[in-house]
């Protein structure tokens, strides 16, 4: 008898994980062909070191400027790699997934409320503060990424330098 | 007792550890700004102490990408994400540093390293780190760049060569 009081549940619990899972939801992603472009952003805005171009962080940016994918490539050595800009995409596209989803299926509509846009713009805590101003070339490069279209203009053109003061020099 | 348990519980022992790693003193450095060129300055001279002085920048530059000789009387140029520029200059250790007082700056920071006429530009932005030696070492891997040198270029004069 009290056997059969243990056994019952095992034998209940085995079934329920080994039951086929019918509730999968289908997320989707943008374009992946098209990154490579949002990613030069990322890489040199976000993907120092001692940012998310560091193994520890949820969100790892890999490329030239910080984390190598290669461990016989450096940072500052050869440049970004295509590995690397898939290992940047697959680790970005994991950040918030139903939400980058949503804004995905949805032309980019709330991207703002996506968290690595929502962090990066500052509107919530984030240890690196506000990096991606809302506007900005790199903000709508990410931002059209997001829409479907990416604005390559807008992600060539994304002014990441030094801007000494009105009559100083650097 | 209580206050005792309060104090231990208080402490980072993430940090504590990152401090122990450091390891003593060299023999015959007394401690002040020539101590433990190419380490992580901010480990201790940061928020949570154990130095008195916070540090808001600093390193160690050597003559060249291997090796222990340091330079000295190197300028070496910040400029924050405000436009706000300070230089500092290497010690005989080849070491710079910066407090929070004299210079406070609002990340990223970009660096150059100036003699004369010769600059070299740090590629990258500062994001938030006021060690050097957090993301360069001694030797080069995925997630560390090589230790920070300044390698004055050769010139070969009319007399130079075989």
């Amino acid at each position: 008898m009290k056997l059969g009081l243990l056994v019952l549940p095992v034998l209940c619990i085995s079934l329920a994980a080994c039951s086929k899972q019918d509730d999968a939801v289908e997320l989707r992603t943008p374009s992946r062909s098209e990154f490579s472009a949002v990613s030069s952003v990322l890489e040199l805005r976000c993907g120092g070191l001692d940012c998310h171009g560091a193994p520890a962080r949820s969100l790892r940016i890999f490329g030239v400027y910080g984390l190598r994918l290669d461990g016989r490539d450096a940072p500052g050595g050869r440049d970004t790699t295509p590995d690397e800009v898939e290992a940047t995409y697959q680790s970005l596209v994991t950040i918030d997934p139903e939400r980058l989803s949503r804004v995905s299926a949805d032309a980019g509509r709330g991207a703002e409320s996506w968290l690595p846009l929502s962090k990066g713009r500052g509107r919530e805590a984030h240890e690196g503060g506000s990096r991606l101003a809302a506007g900005s070339a790199a903000d709508q490069c990410i931002v059209s990424w997001l829409s479907g279209s990416v604005d390559f203009d807008a992600c060539a053109c994304d002014d990441f330098g030094p801007k000494p003061l009105p009559g100083e020099t650097w | 007792m209580a206050l005792l348990l309060v104090a231990l519980g208080c402490s980072d022992p993430v940090h504590d550890r990152a401090v122990e790693s450091l390891g003593p003193e060299a023999p015959n450095v007394p401690i002040g700004p020539l101590h433990r060129p190419g380490q992580p300055c901010g480990e201790c001279h940061g928020e949570l102490g154990p130095a008195h002085r916070a540090f808001s920048l600093s390193g160690t530059v050597y003559r060249a990408n291997s090796g222990d000789e340091p330079e000295h009387g190197l300028s070496v140029r910040a400029i924050d994400s405000r436009g706000l520029q300070h230089t500092l200059k290497t010690n005989e250790a080849g070491s710079f540093f910066a407090t929070s007082d004299e210079y406070a700056p609002v990340f990223p920071v970009w660096i150059k390293l100036e003699r004369d006429e010769q600059v070299v530009e740090m590629r990258s932005a500062i994001s938030r780190e006021i060690s050097c030696a957090t993301c360069h070492g001694r030797v080069g891997a995925p997630a560390k760049v090589g230790q920070v040198y300044f390698e004055m270029p050769t010139i070969e004069g009319p007399g130079a060569g075989p």
